[in-house]
């Protein structure tokens, strides 16, 4: 049982993780048709820093969501996570990345309901290519090489690559990538933002 | 400062609800197991055998290809991926010569890494390895007597040797 986790548990785990960022995300349309961003910038606050803080938020429930599956997988099933930091870092580059597509998503979409029934589309399909579903070497040759630039094949090969002790540069190559991509989609996302709810766009 | 002071306080209101519980950990598990137990057709109790192929010839993949059975995931990797098998629970490393040896009609050992893993695991790998390869034999002095011309109810006397070396 525990050799089947590990293979089939990092990439469920980072699968649903994208849905529980999106729903935290789409949060703040509700935060501001309920006024609380209003009354946020009422008291001197800015919307980048409004923005800021609930993209934070989302990155702290993708940490805490994640640190209770590992511990529970760790404590329950002997599910063995090696390398910590390492596995840390690979978390928090998929992470970011994440915050940065769906920041660009909800910002770009019309409304928060086609952003939310894009981005289900996007991660059933990251899920699929990237090996969520099984295990991504039985997948055939050609969707093996279009999943492996989805972002939860990128992490799912680092933490593999933590199981497999493979070196520690290759186990985190893929997510350097993520992380410097997800900034850049991140600051591009949040001044889409930003405009979007300057402008008093949002549906 | 207000970043964090906004980002602290909704963490906090999120927490407040018991149901985070519920979505954030009981579903990801109910779900995980669910899908564990689809792949587990694939994986068979968990049983994973990573296969190093360091022979391209096709003969190596005939010889992968009498492994397969139900019981068991074979994982076969290229030859880049060897410096990993020391960490590895057990893998078996096909030679480079595999194919070139059989066809000269020489001896050629496989071998069986033993990692940290479970010995039953490995000793149930080490008699698939013992079956895969007496089919693999068997096929081989077949077709040996064949070209060779021999009627096939005569004792063979001409079949190339082929070996598994544990450890």
């Amino acid at each position: 049982m525990k050799e089947v986790f590990q293979v089939v548990f990092p990439g469920m785990m980072l699968m649903w993780v994208c849905f529980i960022a999106s729903g935290v995300f789409a949060d703040i349309f509700e935060e501001y048709k309920g006024h609380t961003i209003s009354r946020l910038r009422a008291g001197g606050v800015t919307l980048r820093e409004i923005l800021l803080s609930k993209m934070l938020r989302c990155l702290v429930v993708c940490w805490i969501c994640e640190l209770l599956l590992i511990l529970f997988t760790a404590a329950v099933f002997g599910v063995v996570w090696r390398n910590p930091p390492m596995l840390f870092v690979i978390l928090t580059s998929f992470n970011v990345f994440l915050l940065g597509l769906l920041s660009l998503v909800y910002g770009y979409a019309r409304s928060p309901e086609l952003a939310n029934a894009i981005t289900v589309f996007v991660f059933l399909m990251a899920a699929v290519l990237g090996g969520s579903f099984m295990p991504f070497n039985e997948l055939p040759a050609v969707l093996q090489a279009v999943g492996r630039w989805t972002m939860i094949r990128m992490a799912n090969y680092g933490i593999e690559s933590l199981f497999q002790s493979r070196p520690v540069w290759e186990a985190l190559r893929p997510s350097l990538l993520l992380a410097v991509a997800g900034l850049v989609l991140a600051a591009a996302g949040t001044t889409v933002l930003r405009r979007r709810f300057e402008s008093g766009r949002t549906v | 400062m207000n970043v964090l002071r906004i980002a602290l306080n909704d963490i906090r209101v999120v927490l407040k609800d018991r149901m985070i519980l519920v979505w954030w950990l009981a579903m990801p598990l109910a779900f995980v197991f669910m899908f564990s137990f689809m792949v587990r057709d694939q994986t068979q109790d968990g049983t994973w055998l990573p296969v190093v192929k360091l022979d391209s010839v096709e003969l190596a993949d005939v010889v992968i290809a009498q492994l397969r059975t139900e019981k068991y995931w074979f994982d076969v990797k290229p030859a880049a991926d060897e410096r990993y098998v020391k960490d590895w629970d057990r893998a078996l490393i096909v030679p480079a010569t595999f194919s070139q040896d059989i066809l000269a009609g020489k001896r050629v050992d496989l071998s069986l890494t033993k990692g940290r893993g479970s010995p039953e695991k490995y000793l149930a790998a080490q008699t698939l390895l013992f079956r895969a390869l007496i089919r693999f034999n068997t096929a081989i002095a077949a077709v040996d007597l064949i070209e060779r011309g021999c009627p096939s109810n005569r004792k063979p006397t001409c079949s190339r040797n082929l070996r598994s070396h544990p450890g």
